[in-house]
C-alpha cells in the first residue's frame, strides 16, 4: 500500500498542468490514470504514456481496478487521476478508501454551475460530495497549488466554499 | 499547400499568429486557437476538429502546440495519421519557418521536422549572439 495517496478530479486527466506542475510538486512516483475511456482506448493511453515524465510509473486502469491497483503499490507517493466525481465515488464503492478530495478541473457543462473558473458542479455532483464531507471526508478546490477552497456545510446544510 | 494550426494554452495561438502574421503577412490555410478553463476533453477535440475542417486543403495539416504532454498536445497526438502531424514546443521562428517551408514540402511528417529543427536551432541569448559578431562596444565581458 502506498504511503501517500492524492485523488484528484480533472475531466483532462494527464494535461499541461499535471506534467508541469504538479507530479514535481508533489513528487508523485506513481501516476494512476482510472478512467474507462483511457483504460479501453489504447490510442488514449499512448498518448498518456507519451506525456507522463519518465520518473513517473504509470497505470491506466478502469475505476473499478483502482484499488486492487493501489493496494498492489509500494511507492512512496501516489496521484490518482479521476475524470468526475460520480467516478470517485464509484471508486470509493469499489473498496478505494481515501479521506481528501481534490477537484482540479471540472469543465462547464449546461446543468453545472460555476464554482471556480475550473471547477462547475451539477446539484447531483455536489450532493455527492456532500456525502462524502458527511462522512468525514475533506473536499478542497486545488486547481493550482497557491489555492485552496474547502466544502465546508453552513448552518442550514448547505454547501459553502470557505478560504479557512 | 500543407495547412498549420497554432493550438495552445489561452490566447497564445492568436497572440502567435497574429504575430507572425505581422512578420511575413496574412496566410491562407492557417488557424489559431485555444483552450481555456472550463473546456473538457470533447469540446477540446471538437474545437481541433473545426480547425482542421478549416485548414485542409488535402496536403496535410502541421498542428503546432505549446507544450509537450499538454492538452493541445495530448489532443492532437489522438488524431494524428492521415495528413496530420504535430509538434510541440514551438516558438515565433519556428511558426514562421513552417509558415515560409510549407509550400516547398509535400509530407507534413518532413515539415514537422524541419521546423522542430530549426526551433531548436533559433534558441538563443544575447552573449551567444554578441559572441558570433567578435568584439564590440556591447561586450561587457
Amino acid at each position: 500500500m502506498a504511503d501517500s495517496i492524492h485523488v484528484r478530479i480533472d475531466n483532462r486527466l494527464l494535461h499541461g498542468q499535471v506534467v508541469q506542475y504538479w507530479i514535481p510538486f508533489l513528487e508523485v512516483e506513481r501516476l494512476i490514470i482510472a478512467d474507462d475511456e483511457a483504460a479501453t482506448n489504447p490510442a488514449m493511453s499512448a498518448v498518456y504514456r507519451m506525456a507522463v515524465p519518465g520518473t513517473v510509473n504509470l497505470s491506466v486502469v478502469p475505476v473499478s481496478d483502482l484499488a486492487r491497483e493501489v493496494a498492489a503499490s509500494n511507492a512512496s507517493t501516489t496521484l490518482i487521476l479521476l475524470s468526475d466525481v460520480f467516478d470517485a465515488a464509484r471508486a470509493q464503492t469499489n473498496d478505494l478508501s481515501f479521506d481528501r478530495l481534490v477537484l482540479g478541473n471540472v469543465h462547464a457543462t449546461p446543468d453545472r454551475k460555476r464554482i471556480t473558473d475550473s471547477v462547475y458542479l451539477s446539484r447531483e455532483e455536489i450532493d455527492s460530495l456532500m456525502q462524502f464531507r458527511l462522512n468525514g471526508g475533506r473536499v478542497e478546490i486545488q486547481t493550482f497549488p497557491g489555492e485552496r477552497l474547502h466544502l465546508e456545510i453552513d448552518d442550514n446544510g448547505d454547501p459553502k466554499w470557505s478560504k479557512r | 499547400m500543407i495547412g498549420i494550426i497554432v493550438f495552445c494554452h489561452g490566447t497564445m495561438a492568436q497572440g502567435m499568429k497574429h504575430a507572425a502574421e505581422m512578420i511575413v503577412g496574412p496566410q491562407p490555410d492557417f488557424a489559431a486557437i485555444g483552450i481555456e478553463p472550463g473546456h473538457g476533453r470533447q469540446q477540446v477535440s471538437d474545437l481541433l476538429d473545426a480547425a482542421i475542417a478549416d485548414t485542409d486543403t488535402g496536403n496535410g495539416i502541421l498542428v503546432m502546440t505549446d507544450l509537450a504532454g499538454g492538452t493541445p498536445c495530448n489532443t492532437t497526438a489522438l488524431k494524428m495519421g492521415k495528413g496530420i502531424e504535430m509538434l510541440a514546443g514551438f516558438s515565433l521562428p519556428s511558426l514562421i519557418k513552417a509558415l515560409l517551408s510549407r509550400s516547398e514540402v509535400s509530407d507534413p511528417r518532413e515539415l514537422a521536422d524541419l521546423v522542430s529543427e530549426y526551433g531548436r536551432q533559433h534558441m538563443t541569448t544575447g552573449a551567444q549572439m554578441l559572441r558570433a559578431c567578435g568584439p564590440t562596444e556591447l561586450d561587457h565581458g
